[in-house]
């Protein structure tokens, strides 16, 4: 077995480790993907407190159950065009590991899809160039049903140091 | 003035004037010559008688001196009974009386001789006296009475003498008698041959004009004669004329009449459609009606499509709830893990049972939405259908008022047929009364021919009458003939059913049946009547 097919190999298997169920979601007409176990909630629209001196993508907070979680518009964090909030827009509550351990945030995509069980075999490493993200927030690509779904690492998404001030709102 | 040119009346007037001055002048020459004839046997009587006069003077003064000398011879014996004065004698009564003033007056060469006579005459007359008184009467007879007696006795010749050199005698009357005889003769002569060329002159002038006139009357009868052969046949054929036009009239009489069946069926027609339309345009408010209320009953049905969208929005917001419900189970489920495993297929369930009540609802709106598109579309169609059904009851009002003006049109129509029909049975009559008149024309011009060969006739009369003989009258015969020969229309006319001027028709050899009458007169007196 030579070098090469063993890097594939090992690849492979990395990927073979991200099996698992996904709760899809679209945004700007794309599929996207999330862990179902980083997921704690998916809500309805509410209404979002919103907080100053904050970035633009962070659109507030809203009072869940007697929490205050910080929200975060993924479009534009994504740097898409903004969008109206309609009546399949939802608030997807993920629980983010960080240095100061597990947050909660919401995320408002435009609507949320199905919990889907993807096959290790279905997906495929992010390409290095091609989409508007960065690299480092792709798992993988899956495919299913015929289209892809690109599977957010959501810890990586929410942990910059611009995340860092918003920890402290959910606190 | 030529002579040709002077009427007859005054050729006539000319030559027995003429003849009548030669005539009157022949009997003033006679009338003259027998009176010069008479006086002059009067003067040779009244010569006699003053001749016979005298010599019986002389004879009584022959006697008278005798008895006076048969006195003186007596020696104054016998009675004196002799007339002694001068103005009381036989001679002197007549000689101081009348009579010598009216031998004097007739011969006045007389007069001096009757005057030398009175003299010797009164001293004759005084010598008887003195022989009575005398002594011796003898001497103074012979002295006295004698050369007295003679001288009386010769002036009493002279003086018959004067009066026979003076008075036609009777000679020279016979010489006078005849020369009068002889001039008479001569003049009448003359005038005899002077009448005798005024009437040559005068007949040949005459018989020259009635010549002329007589030729020229022949020719005007002869154009009389062609001329009413030509207005003969020009009103045979306004006698056909009169008929076609009778005929086409009888033709446009029943176009007419079947024009105004037509014009009638038309205004049946129009007045039924009159109806339809009225009945079509009750119809179309009912329509409208209808239309109206479906417009109504779409609307309802928008509205409710309003409301079951209300509720399909809300039927879609509970799927959506329940999706989400469904997939918070299912993360709540994957959490669990193993244990999980069935509510996760619950959850999964669930979301699916979510998503279809959801695509029902899509569906379900969508289907409301079509509808209501539709609904709208049909609004809008039924809109337009209103408009259109507005134009047509339009349309049927502007049909319904064609309708109504074709009717009265037609109704128009009928009356000027009717006129039309009027003036068409005006026409026929007149027609009828141009053949009437064509007919009579032709019996009139048949008539006029024969007038003309009567005149012809008369003219060859004239024209032998001036010509004389036969002459004249063979030529009228062949003329006549001629005349016939150019004359078809007479023949015809002889076999003329109408009789028209049969008896004035101077022609006995036309063939008849030669020429049927209906070819002559076309009409057909039923046909004209049919009309």
């Amino acid at each position: 077995m030579s070098q090469a097919a063993r890097q594939i190999q090992q690849d492979a298997n990395t990927l073979q480790d991200k099996e698992g169920k996904y709760l899809t979601f679209t945004l700007a007409h794309e599929d996207y993907g999330l862990e179902i176990l980083k997921v704690r909630e998916i809500i309805g629209m509410m209404d979002i407190t919103a907080v100053p001196q904050t970035p633009e993508y962070v659109k507030g907070v809203i009072n869940l159950r007697g929490r205050v979680i910080p929200v975060i518009d993924l479009r534009l964090k994504f740097g898409l065009e903004a969008a109206e909030y309609g009546e399949r827009t939802c608030i997807i509550v993920v629980e983010v590991q960080s240095e100061m351990g597990s947050v909660q945030m919401g995320v408002v995509v435009d609507s949320v899809s199905e919990v889907l069980n993807i096959n290790g075999d279905d997906i495929e490493p992010a390409p290095s160039f091609g989409t508007r993200l960065k690299n480092q927030y792709i798992l993988g690509i899956a495919k299913a049903k015929g289209t892809i779904k690109i599977l957010l690492d959501i810890d990586r998404v929410l942990t910059s140091e611009e995340m860092a001030g918003l920890e402290s709102l959910g606190g | 003035m030529r002579w040709q040119k002077v009427t007859i009346g005054k050729k006539i007037g000319l030559g027995l004037g003429l003849t009548l001055i030669l005539l009157t002048l022949l009997g003033l020459i006679s009338y003259l010559g027998v009176g010069q004839l008479v006086k002059d046997a009067d003067q040779v009587i009244q010569g006699n008688r003053l001749d016979s006069l005298l010599a019986q003077k002389e004879a009584d003064h022959l006697k008278w001196a005798d008895k006076l000398l048969m006195y003186a011879a007596s020696g104054k014996t016998t009675k004196f009974d002799l007339q002694t004065d001068d103005h009381l004698c036989a001679l002197g009564e007549w000689y101081y009386g009348e009579g010598r003033k009216a031998a004097e007056g007739r011969i006045p060469a007389l007069a001096p001789v009757l005057q030398e006579m009175e003299g010797p005459h009164r001293l004759l007359h005084q010598s008887a006296l003195e022989i009575k008184k005398g002594e011796q009467p003898l001497s103074i007879f012979e002295s006295k009475t004698r050369p007295n007696l003679e001288k009386v006795q010769a002036l009493l010749q002279k003086a018959r003498q004067v009066a026979k050199d003076h008075i036609v005698g009777e000679d020279t009357l016979a010489a006078r008698a005849i020369d009068t005889r002889r001039n008479i003769m001569v003049v009448g002569l003359v005038s005899l041959v002077l009448a005798l060329i005024i009437a040559f002159f005068m007949s040949r002038g005459i018989s020259k004009a009635l010549t002329a006139i007589t030729q020229q009357l022949e020719e005007a009868a002869e154009q009389v004669a062609s001329a009413s052969d030509q207005v003969a046949s020009s009103s045979q054929a306004l006698a056909q004329g009169a008929s076609e036009q009778a005929a086409s009239l009888e033709e446009t009489s029943a176009s007419m009449e079947q024009i105004a069946a037509t014009v009638k069926q038309n205004t049946l027609n129009a007045e039924e459609c009159n109806r339809l339309v009225v009945m079509t345009n009750e119809k179309t408010r009912e329509v409208h009606r209808s239309i109206r209320a479906t417009k109504t009953s779409m609307e309802t049905i928008a509205n409710s499509g309003d409301s079951i969208k209300k509720i399909i929005k809300n039927i879609d917001e509970i799927a959506f709830q329940t999706n989400l419900l469904a997939l918070n189970a299912a993360v709540e489920a994957a959490r669990a893990g193993q244990a999980g495993a069935g509510f996760a297929v619950v959850a999964d369930e669930v979301r699916n049972l979510a998503q279809r009540a959801a695509e029902a609802a899509k569906t379900t709106d969508d289907l409301i939405g079509e509808t209501a598109k539709h609904i709208e579309i049909g609004n809008s169609q039924i809109q337009e259908t209103l408009t259109k059904f507005y134009d047509m009851g339009e349309s049927a009002k502007k049909v319904n008022s064609l309708v109504g003006e074709i009717a009265s049109a037609s109704l128009e129509q009928a009356k000027e047929i009717e006129v039309i029909n009027r003036a068409t049975r005006e026409m026929d009559r007149i027609v009828q009364q141009n053949a009437a008149s064509a007919e009579e024309s032709a019996s009139a011009s048949q008539e006029l021919t024969a007038q003309s060969h009567q005149m012809k006739g008369i003219v060859y009369d004239l024209m032998a009458m001036v010509a004389g003989g036969s002459n004249g009258g063979g030529q009228g015969k062949s003329g006549r003939h001629a005349l016939l020969e150019s004359l078809p229309l007479m023949r015809a006319a002889a076999g003329n059913p109408y009789g028209y001027g049969r008896k004035n028709i101077l022609i006995h050899d036309s063939p008849s049946g030669e020429v049927q009458p209906d070819e002559v007169i076309p009409l057909e007196g039923d046909h004209i009547k049919k009309v």
